[in-house]
């Protein structure tokens, strides 16, 4: 069953519904309506699981649509985390989300595929990525690359001076004491099982 | 129509209520009218800090709830020309106001006055959303101080979320002596932190403290130098262009001046 960019499967647990590409939150919404309209009462009382991890819309926008359909036809929402629980493999080509601007204290940003700011990224924030994190900018708050498991996920700044990285389920911090400011672009990644840190030079980096 | 500043910084005691009093007396010294706003409810500051704590009848929770005319909670300030200030309860709560309530209130106050600064709480809950609710642009003050910065930096991005995107820093409190020997924030690292303009800086200054327990603005001291940083902080923004204190030479010269003074009373 397929209609647009939105797909229906059916499994033992439920119906899955996938939606895909980057069409706009009331388009997605809109053909959700649709779909289940001319099926009548047929989903009525059943479990679905709406997969956006596909899809180009913010979280906000997703539980207002989970909303609308819930309270319109009748059926019981599920949260489905394909992100949580499979490991995102796109760190050399896969979804990368822009930030444009400075990322402030207490700020959390989160996103299951690769994360490029092009800001600071401030102390007191979070910026949490599946893939690989980059920041034009300088880099102050606690970064986490490869947060679903992938240990190939780099984190690289202008001026790396992290509180905290973290890439899968290592973690290093800064040097207590004097915090020095790096004088040229560094890049972090995992090497046996540590995380190093590099100045960034264009050639260096292979994996 | 005028327009209505919020003065924020998130942390408490970096100089909100002394910087709204000053800016106030110094715009209305300027020749315009001025309704200083205190949202901070339950905590109440502003009326001290000017001298009109007895002066109080009704307040904005009273205007809120309809139990006054906005006008006759307005108390007109008699040692400068169009300075009003509007008080808020003492005994109430910040959810005894909304932000709507808010809004319609600052409205109001902008067909009337030239400038509304309201005085925002410390915290980022209830009391900043109703100070911020009816405001246009910000001012955020902050001090050299790492736990202000990373305040001031968060509630910046509380004003943005909120689409209050003109906002200007004031960085408090700054002593020259320890900028320069590096035992202190110094104000280009502030600036790179929290990527936003700069409206002013206010040298550290003990005539501020006596000027506040007195409740006369320290602007009308034409020997402070803080003063002299609040009256510029003022002509800005009035859109005149007037150059940054050099608070170095600035302190030395006022040294150098008490020196001689000392001599000469010799």
């Amino acid at each position: 069953m397929e209609s647009g960019n939105i797909l229906f499967k059916g499994t033992k647990d439920g119906v899955i519904v996938m939606v895909r590409g980057n069409s706009d939150y009331l388009s997605v919404e809109q053909a959700l309506k649709d779909k289940l309209h001319k099926a009548g009462n047929f989903f009525k009382g059943s479990k679905l699981y709406i997969d956006f991890s596909h899809a180009d819309i913010d979280e906000e926008q997703q539980s207002i649509i989970k909303n609308q359909i819930m309270k319109d036809y009748c059926v019981a929402i599920k949260d489905i985390d394909a992100g949580k629980n499979k490991m995102f493999t796109g760190t050399y080509e896969g979804r990368t989300r822009f930030i444009k601007g400075t990322v402030r204290s207490g700020q959390n940003i989160e996103f299951w595929g690769n994360i490029v700011i092009i800001g600071d990224v401030n102390a007191g924030s979070q910026v949490v990525a599946g893939g690989n994190i980059i920041v034009l900018g300088a880099l102050r708050g606690m970064v986490h690359a490869g947060a679903s498991g992938n240990e190939k996920g780099i984190i690289a700044a202008y001026s790396l001076q992290p509180t905290q990285l973290r890439i899968a389920g290592i973690i290093s911090r800064a040097p207590d004491g004097e915090n020095v400011k790096p004088k040229c672009p560094e890049l972090a990644r995992v090497k046996d099982k540590r995380i190093i840190i590099e100045p960034y030079v264009p050639d260096k980096f292979y994996d | 129509m005028g327009v209505a500043y919020v003065i924020t910084s998130g942390k408490g005691g970096v100089g909100k209520t002394t910087t709204t009093a000053n800016l106030g007396t110094s715009l209305a010294l300027l020749g315009k009218r001025v309704a200083v706003v205190d949202a901070d409810t339950g905590l109440r500051n502003l009326d001290v800090v000017m001298g009109l704590e007895n002066r109080i009848v009704y307040d904005l929770v009273d205007v809120v709830d309809g139990l006054c005319r906005l006008k006759q909670a307005l108390i007109r300030d008699k040692r400068f020309e169009g300075l009003y200030l509007l008080p808020t309860a003492q005994t109430k709560e910040k959810t005894s106001v909304r932000p709507e309530q808010m809004q319609k209130i600052c409205d109001e106050l902008k067909q009337e006055f030239d400038f509304v600064l309201i005085d925002c709480p410390a915290g980022i809950e209830r009391g900043f959303e109703n100070a911020v609710a009816g405001a246009d642009k910000a001012i955020v003050v902050t001090v050299p101080e790492v736990s202000a910065v990373r305040d001031a930096d968060r509630i910046i991005g509380k004003l943005e979320a909120r689409g209050l995107t003109d906002h200007q820093l004031i960085i408090n409190r700054l002593k020259a002596d320890m900028a320069k020997r590096g035992d202190m924030l110094n104000i280009d690292d502030m600036i790179d932190i929290l990527s936003i303009k700069l409206l002013g800086v206010i040298p550290d200054d003990e005539k501020i403290i006596v000027s506040t327990n007195r409740g006369e603005p320290v602007v009308t001291d034409q020997e402070s130098l803080a003063g002299k940083a609040y009256r510029n902080i003022a002509r800005r923004l009035t859109g005149e262009k007037v150059p940054f204190l050099n608070i170095e030479d600035e302190e030395n010269h006022g040294f150098l001046k008490g020196f001689f003074k000392k001599l000469f009373r010799k």
